[in-house]
């Protein structure tokens, strides 16, 4: 499915750029943003769902003290067209848990992942007036994941994409955006704030 | 110049949240010791107020289609028999009529009020549906034309995820009394055992022990 929706979205990528024209060019944003919760803590599967009927929760290692860290990335965007600009997004965001022996209730070890991504993507923006904009996005790439879950280390690379059905920017040259960020990387809302040189 | 500098003061800004923007889940929700040792009675209390009585209550719809050739918000498709009366040694039906036990085998074997039934397949405790297969005996005690008090006799397994099934039987038989209110068979007498393994490897035994009222019970495990 994730390979799909991927391949799905190169698609549209990859003819959007042979249209880029140098008459459009010149116009660079950076920005900074922080979203809220990691896609794990949402939907994962592994550590932070709990159900009282099923084994693997009740007999297997019992996770507590969760915590996350907002998806926090920057952003480099490229006006190549009126309307779109291509960007490239690294993000990090962490989650970790403490385990939990689920007789003895000692403490037995930790969990801790770092998601650390890298996505080109591109941006279609609308409605354009001077100070306010609305926009929609997609962007995939990779991510790396890193840690330990408790004695074995976490190690690999998943494909990454988040979707932005809809932002909103407010501002010229100095920005602040608010979109509504949806993939397996974060879900929820987006606050960013960047620059046009 | 002045915009890289801003730039970076903001994202500069956004990283020192981060030491400040650790959330943290509810820790009871997600595992003490005490909600875990609940989490493993609420299991035990679903195979033997769920899974049995879901195969007491398809008994008594097929004794009911046996008898009246109709039953209350059934279809007569959902009972499938090899010819026999379900009161007849060498009975063998099939009952879809209880959704969560669809496709339970019941046979009978000597003239008595004992009937055996069989699954295996899916069954759901608490929304999580995985392969369970048992063998229960179920002997009639008293009852009216519709509802009866049963002792039960069962033997299972079942397999989940990561590893981890069970066994599970009663030790010698388990008494349900339809009582007065009606449907729910919610006074028992008797035990049902379980024994837990991740990989094949014997994690855990416990039991659940009823006195009289299905509510109240007592549970032990780490045996």
């Amino acid at each position: 499915m994730k390979n799909r929706l991927i391949l799905a979205i190169l698609a549209v990528i990859v003819p959007l750029m042979s249209y880029a024209q140098p008459g459009w060019m010149g116009k660079v944003e950076l920005s900074a943003n922080i979203s809220g919760a990691p896609y794990d803590i949402e939907f994962g599967d592994y550590v932070f769902s709990y159900s009282s009927s099923d084994l693997a929760s009740i007999y297997g290692p019992q996770t507590r003290n969760l915590e996350y860290l907002p998806v926090f990335s920057l952003m480099a965007e490229y006006k190549f067209r009126k309307n779109f600009s291509l960007g490239l997004e690294a993000a990090y965001t962490h989650v970790g848990s403490d385990y939990y022996d689920p007789f003895t209730d000692e403490y037995t070890g930790v969990y801790s992942k770092h998601t650390l991504c890298l996505m080109p993507g591109i941006k279609y923006r609308y409605l354009i007036r001077n100070y306010f904009s609305l926009h929609s996005g997609v962007s995939a790439g990779a991510a790396l994941q890193f840690g330990k879950d408790g004695s074995e280390a976490i190690l690999g690379v998943i494909p990454a994409y988040q979707v932005v059905p809809i932002g909103i920017r407010v501002g010229r040259d100095l920005y602040a955006t608010l979109d509504y960020y949806m993939g397996n990387i974060a879900f929820g809302v987006r606050f960013g704030l960047g620059y046009r040189f | 110049m002045k915009r890289i500098l801003l730039v970076i003061a903001i994202a500069a800004s956004l990283c020192a949240c981060k030491k400040e923007s650790y959330k943290s889940y509810d820790s009871e929700f997600t595992g003490s010791y005490s909600y875990n040792t609940t989490a493993g009675s609420h299991y035990l209390q679903s195979i033997a107020t769920g899974l049995l009585v879901d195969n007491m209550r398809a008994l008594e719809n097929a004794l009911e289609f046996n008898s009246f050739g109709s039953v209350s918000n059934s279809r007569t498709s959902a009972y499938h028999s090899n010819g026999k009366d379900l009161w007849t040694p060498g009975a063998e039906w099939t009952v879809t009529a209880v959704t969560s036990i669809k496709g339970v085998k019941i046979s009978k074997e000597a003239a008595d009020s004992t009937w055996t039934m069989t699954r295996d397949g899916d069954y759901g405790i608490g929304g999580n549906v995985y392969p369970t297969t048992y063998n229960i005996t179920l002997r009639m005690h008293k009852g009216d034309n519709y509802h009866f008090d049963w002792e039960v006799t069962a033997t299972g397994t079942r397999t989940e995820t990561k590893g981890y099934g069970c066994k599970f039987w009663s030790d010698g038989s388990v008494k349900y009394l339809v009582g007065e209110s009606g449907y729910n068979w919610s006074t028992a007498f008797g035990t049902i055992w379980m024994e837990v393994s991740c990989d094949e490897e014997i994690v855990d035994k416990a039991f659940i022990r009823y006195n009289g009222s299905t509510s109240d019970f007592r549970y032990m495990r780490g045996l």
